[in-house]
């Protein structure tokens, strides 16, 4: 507990959950401080932040309150984020442990099958993939999800394969556990700690991938996201530069935070480290 | 992408120019020869002949190279060009062309009325999208001798001598084009015209080049050597290019909206407006009267009261635009009927005709729901759809927004009918015929063929007006039918107007003689000169 307590209580770990905390504050404080429609014209257009009462992040083109639409924003990326990162994950690990446990044959066909996944370049792959059944926020869930996949497969896979040999599942073996009693009771919950750490850097780049979407006006046009917010303002960029740089700014801290989440799980989760 | 670096170094740039004053323009009126002209189409063109593709960037270049029978005057009168003058019979039945002689093709063959028959038969009246309908009553063409061309008619078509320009009845070359595919044919990508600029070269995704015809028939003219189009996708690498002076004339409201303001602050750049009268742009609103909610005129009333045009006008568009008041839009000064009925702003309005439609508010304030698919031609479309929803939600009507590519737009609004509510944009022309009637008249519901009726809007009353029109050889009787038509719209409501667009040209000062005339978008640059 001392070990874990001192881990986090490192600026680096602290400015990371801050951050993590932060966002998902503003995600679900969204509907209560701003429980309007992010969507509506409420103010004079391109109002610079502090400039009208009343909206003190300033309002874009069509004058909608850009505060309202950074705090809507994080709800649309923290939902894309946790199941797009969710998708991938269950695929991944699910692909890669078979993979990795059974080896032979099967690992041959589930891996040349990631590969062909891997082949493509993932941000294109989702473009495509969205440009085909449509952009909805399902939609774009669904294909980011689809296109992350791989990278855990590779190290579900990899990881599966280590602890696969070590004694204990030999025991295992010999006391008669039947294979899935061993791969999911003895072998995955070994395997687990850096695919969870994973997860943190993999919800990071799908909330990254969807801005990507959004700012490629490929997102559902029903929704602020911060990704559609920074499309919108690049119209503006020689003359309300602040349009697209607070929910920039938005994005960038939100990125960061997972990824230092993900270093604070790293070390919580490796026994040597802090001790 | 935005080139950051680029953009701080134009600001600094811009900052430092402001503080400088302004010299004062050197007068200079007598056109000098010479120059290059580097200009900016967008996006890039599929092909270069306007007889085959009616889309506004063929358009931009084509007409530099292809001539029409005639332009048009700011009264939307005729003025010479392949044709130098024409007569109606007195029954309206014949129309009769004298065409320019001694005028060649850039091969140096000559000119000659046969051209002028093959073009009307095989390639408007067969594949331009609107010359099918406004070359329909033409019985005969008649070649009495090379220079005269007569057309007979099956009954009068003023409609006709409103479309005789180089964008909307192009002359193509028949000993080029006659027993081929016209579609097929490998010149439309290096084409050979009469008009006043030679086709160079084309690198796709880069540029086209088009150079100075030496024995064009107007004596003099062009002024300029050379022209380069590039096509640059990115609408601030656009403004940027324009602001540095890399370009010097670029058409269809090349910049961002909101760069406008910024831009027309530099001492070096015009923003024009005019040049795009005869196209007379509007946006609106079209409604799919097959869905029950839709099909039901109150609803649609209830929709129009919903909607503050101005505020479209002024925020969405800013300012590039001006409230509609009738279909058929003021700049259309000989039909525009302002004294129709109107829908001004009025939420209570709006929901006591939703009430009485029977529309009551459910348990979580909404009435019903629809989608409306916008024109994905770029942020100003969207956020028009954007307003459109935040107004009638706030009626209780619960609008999604779908948003996709333009072939599966037009696929899904003007193929499939698999639309509740679609909003474009569209040319009206200089007469009603060519460009109004198309979303109103029952016989123009035909699936598949883009900017037709989508609404499935059929009244026996209006098809009565329109046909009317269509026969009439009386210019006032005609403008009284249309003046009818309008108020049957605004009736019916097929179709919402929502504003009157106001394009514009971005162009350096540098560059004058530019808008010439109301087609002058669609006309050659073959008075514009380039200061030394």
């Amino acid at each position: 507990m001392r070990r874990v307590a001192r881990l986090l209580l490192r600026p680096r770990a602290l400015v990371g959950l801050l951050l993590v905390v932060g966002l998902g504050a503003m995600a679900l404080g969204a509907p209560w401080i701003f429980p309007d429609d992010p969507m509506d014209m409420v103010g004079s257009p391109s109002m610079w932040p502090g400039q009208e009462e009343g909206f003190w992040l300033g309002t874009d083109l069509m004058g909608r309150d850009i505060a309202a639409g950074v705090f809507h924003g994080a709800r649309v990326s923290l939902l894309v984020g946790l199941s797009a990162a969710g998708i991938a994950l269950l695929l991944g690990t699910a692909v890669g442990a078979m993979a990795g446990f059974w080896g032979g044959a099967a690992d041959s066909v589930l891996m040349r099958f990631t590969e062909v996944f891997q082949t493509m370049p993932p941000f294109l792959f989702t473009i495509a993939v969205v440009a085909v059944l449509g952009p909805s926020i399902g939609n774009v869930i669904f294909a980011i999800g689809i296109t992350s996949w791989p990278a855990v497969a590779r190290l579900a896979r990899g990881e599966v394969m280590a602890v696969r040999r070590r004694d204990f599942v030999d025991a295992a073996i010999c006391c008669g556990t039947p294979a899935s009693g061993l791969l999911l009771r003895h072998v995955l919950p070994n395997a687990l700690s850096p695919i969870i750490v994973t997860a943190s850097v993999l919800m990071a780049t799908a909330m990254l991938t969807e801005a990507g979407l959004s700012f490629l006006g490929l997102s559902d046009p029903n929704l602020v996201s911060w990704g559609s917010m920074i499309g919108g303002g690049r119209e503006a960029l020689r003359t309300h530069w602040y349009m697209a740089a607070i929910p920039g700014v938005a994005l960038a801290l939100a990125v960061l935070g997972l990824n230092l989440l993900g270093d604070v799980l790293d070390d919580v989760m490796d026994p040597r480290r802090g001790a | 992408m935005s080139h950051p670096i680029l953009s701080r170094r134009l600001l600094l740039a811009g900052m430092g120019m402001a503080g400088m004053s302004v010299a004062p323009a050197r007068a200079q009126s007598t056109p000098r020869r010479g120059g290059t002209l580097t200009a900016i189409v967008q996006p890039e063109p599929p092909t270069l002949v306007s007889a085959l593709n009616a889309g506004a960037p063929t358009g931009v270049v084509s007409t530099n190279i292809f001539d029409g029978l005639f332009s048009y005057d700011w009264d939307m009168g005729l003025k010479p060009a392949l044709a130098t003058r024409w007569e109606v019979a007195t029954d309206g039945l014949a129309i009769t062309f004298h065409l320019r002689p001694n005028v060649r093709w850039h091969d140096g063959q000559a000119f000659t009325a046969e051209d002028v028959k093959f073009s009307l038969e095989e390639v408007w009246r067969k594949i331009h999208p609107r010359g099918r309908a406004t070359f329909a009553n033409v019985e005969a063409v008649e070649t009495p001798d090379p220079l005269t061309v007569v057309l007979r008619l099956k009954q009068p078509s003023p409609v006709i001598l409103g479309a005789l320009n180089a964008y909307e009845s192009q002359i193509l070359p028949k000993h080029l084009y006659a027993g081929s595919d016209a579609l097929a044919n490998p010149l439309n990508l290096k084409p050979i015209g009469t008009g006043p600029f030679r086709f160079k070269e084309w690198v796709r995704g880069e540029h086209i080049i088009l150079e100075r015809n030496p024995d064009y028939w107007d004596e003099g003219k062009p002024y300029l050597d050379r022209i380069v189009f590039r096509v640059v996708p990115d609408a601030t690498a656009r403004a940027a290019l324009l602001e540095t002076g890399q370009a010097q004339y670029a058409p269809y409201s090349p910049v961002p909206l909101t760069d406008v303001a910024r831009l027309r602050a530099l001492p070096g750049i015009a923003i024009e407006t005019r040049g795009y009268e005869w196209i007379s742009p509007w946006l609106f609103l079209e409604f799919n009267l097959r869905k029950p909610e839709l099909g039901d005129v109150r609803v649609r009333r209830a929709i129009a009261h919903a909607i503050n045009r101005d505020v479209i006008a002024k925020t969405v568009w800013h300012g590039f635009g001006k409230a509609a008041v009738s279909t058929i839009p003021s700049t259309v000064t000989r039909f525009h009927n302002a004294n129709v009925p109107q829908y001004p702003f009025d939420v209570r309005k709006a929901e006591a005709l939703l009430d009485e439609a029977g529309h009551k508010r459910g348990a979580d304030g909404m009435r019903f729901a629809i989608s409306h698919d916008f024109l994905p031609y770029g942020d100003d479309y969207r956020r028009t759809g954007e307003y459109v929803r935040q107004a009638l939600r706030r009626v209780g009507i619960d609008l999604t927004l779908r948003s996709q590519d333009t072939p599966s737009y037009l696929r899904r609004v003007f193929g499939e009918y698999e639309f509740d509510m679609s909003s474009s944009w569209a040319s009206s022309f200089s007469d009603p015929q060519i460009g109004v009637q198309r979303f109103y008249w029952s016989k123009t519901i035909n699936k598949g063929t883009p900017w037709t009726n989508a609404s499935g809007y059929a009244s026996p009353a209006m098809d009565q007006v329109i046909e009317a029109a269509q026969r009439s050889a009386d210019p006032a009787e005609r403008t009284r039918l249309f003046n009818e038509m309008q108020r049957l719209a605004a009736e019916d409501l097929p179709c919402l107007p929502l504003i009157e667009l106001n394009f514009f040209t971005v162009h350096s000062k540098k560059l004058h003689d530019v808008a010439m005339g109301p087609d002058a978008v669609y006309a050659s640059l073959k008075h514009a000169w380039l200061e030394g």
